[in-house]
């Protein structure tokens, strides 16, 4: 549960028998409790994080098995340090990754996890895509959802090197979908 | 969305005594706006879904006149008659749409319209394998559309593409979920 969800129990904000009522005390446990909330379903779908990355055509190879540096176009929670996405808040996540071959490679491609320091990978590719066909200017794709927490940090890799084919045609989504 | 549509200030005044009516409107109205609004929370999103059943003949550039509404609910509308889908609500949306081709000839095709930044990168699928059956294909993306916003779907070939018709299967296909 996000930590911007009032906690009714915090000791000495909620009434006790026999305490005294004044307007302050009115204002304190009531118009910003509530305030509070109603801000959280205003905004709760306003603060979810996106990110978009794009690779430009032209780039001279990507490596297979290498952690891929985006160029991002949006990224409204900050989280892209290149090569990796760090969630600013954990929660279920969809993920969507295009990747089109200028080279004729079959390759899949999919997500890695990091610690939270970038250190080595801890996870397999996984999930990955199927496989591209094979022919020169294909390539994989994916989308799925995720569970991310908000120290995970992750990076798109394939399992083929190549050459991106052209513009538009390379890129990945990280989109918020849930709090917590 | 509607708790309230400003926020609350200091509802209790001194040196006002707080009375069962002012208490009633400062506490069980704003209760209760806070429940309807968090009840409709996702409620009335749009879905949107329409296929191409008859033979068509592609254009490079010009949008796909995806001529069979399928399924469409809450706000937006869609002319079948120039392949337009007008988002309605502003929000997240999933978009998603899969071609199959008649004829052994690679091609892509990009979302067209949309917000900027998304036709400046020119979003699209990577090239389809040269094979019939086969046709360029996006997973589930996520984008943030704003009510007023088009969006389309444009093959990005410059030769003669057929889509066979798929009266039964609804093989050609362009769909739209909002989420959020």
């Amino acid at each position: 549960m996000s930590s911007r969800v009032p906690n009714p129990l915090i000791p000495a904000s909620q009434w006790t028998d026999g305490e005294p009522m004044d307007e302050l005390k009115l204002h304190e446990r009531v118009d910003v409790p509530l305030e509070t909330l109603g801000g959280i379903l205003r905004t709760m779908n306003g603060d979810l994080a996106s990110f978009y990355g794009t690779l430009a055509p032209g780039i001279p190879s990507v490596s297979a098995n290498t952690n891929i540096s985006w160029t991002a176009q949006i990224d409204t929670a900050g989280g892209y340090v290149a090569p990796f996405y760090t969630p600013d808040t954990s929660g279920l996540y969809l993920i969507a990754i295009n990747l089109g071959y200028g080279t004729a490679v079959a390759g899949s491609c999919g997500i890695v996890r990091a610690t939270a320091t970038h250190g080595p990978q801890t996870d397999p590719q996984a999930p990955l895509s199927h496989d591209g066909p094979g022919v020169a200017n294909s390539g994989p794709r994916i989308t799925f959802p995720i569970y991310l927490n908000a120290d995970d940090s992750i990076a798109v890799q394939c399992t083929a090197g190549f050459n991106v084919s052209a513009i538009g045609t390379c890129w990945w989504f990280v989109q918020q979908l849930t709090w917590g | 969305m509607t708790f309230p549509g400003v926020p609350l200030g200091d509802q209790f005044s001194h040196p006002t005594l707080q009375g069962d009516a002012s208490m009633h409107a400062a506490v069980d109205v704003r209760l209760n706006q806070l429940r309807t609004a968090g009840l409709n929370v996702g409620v009335g999103l749009t879905t949107f879904r329409a296929a191409q059943r008859a033979a068509a003949g592609l254009i490079s550039g010009v949008a796909i006149f995806f001529d069979t509404l399928i399924e469409s609910t809450g706000s937006g509308s869609y002319n079948s008659s120039n392949g337009v889908f007008t988002i309605g609500n502003s929000g997240l949306y999933l978009i998603q749409f899969q071609l199959r081709q008649a004829t052994a000839i690679a091609f892509t095709a990009a979302l067209g319209g949309a917000p900027a930044i998304y036709s400046t990168n020119l979003l699209r699928s990577a090239v389809c394998q040269a094979a019939a059956g086969h046709g360029p294909t996006i997973p589930a993306v996520p984008i943030w559309c704003l009510g007023g916003e088009q969006l389309t779907v444009v093959p990005t070939f410059g030769g003669s593409v057929t889509l066979p018709a798929a009266a039964t299967n609804d093989a050609h296909w362009f769909s739209i979920a909002q989420v959020a």
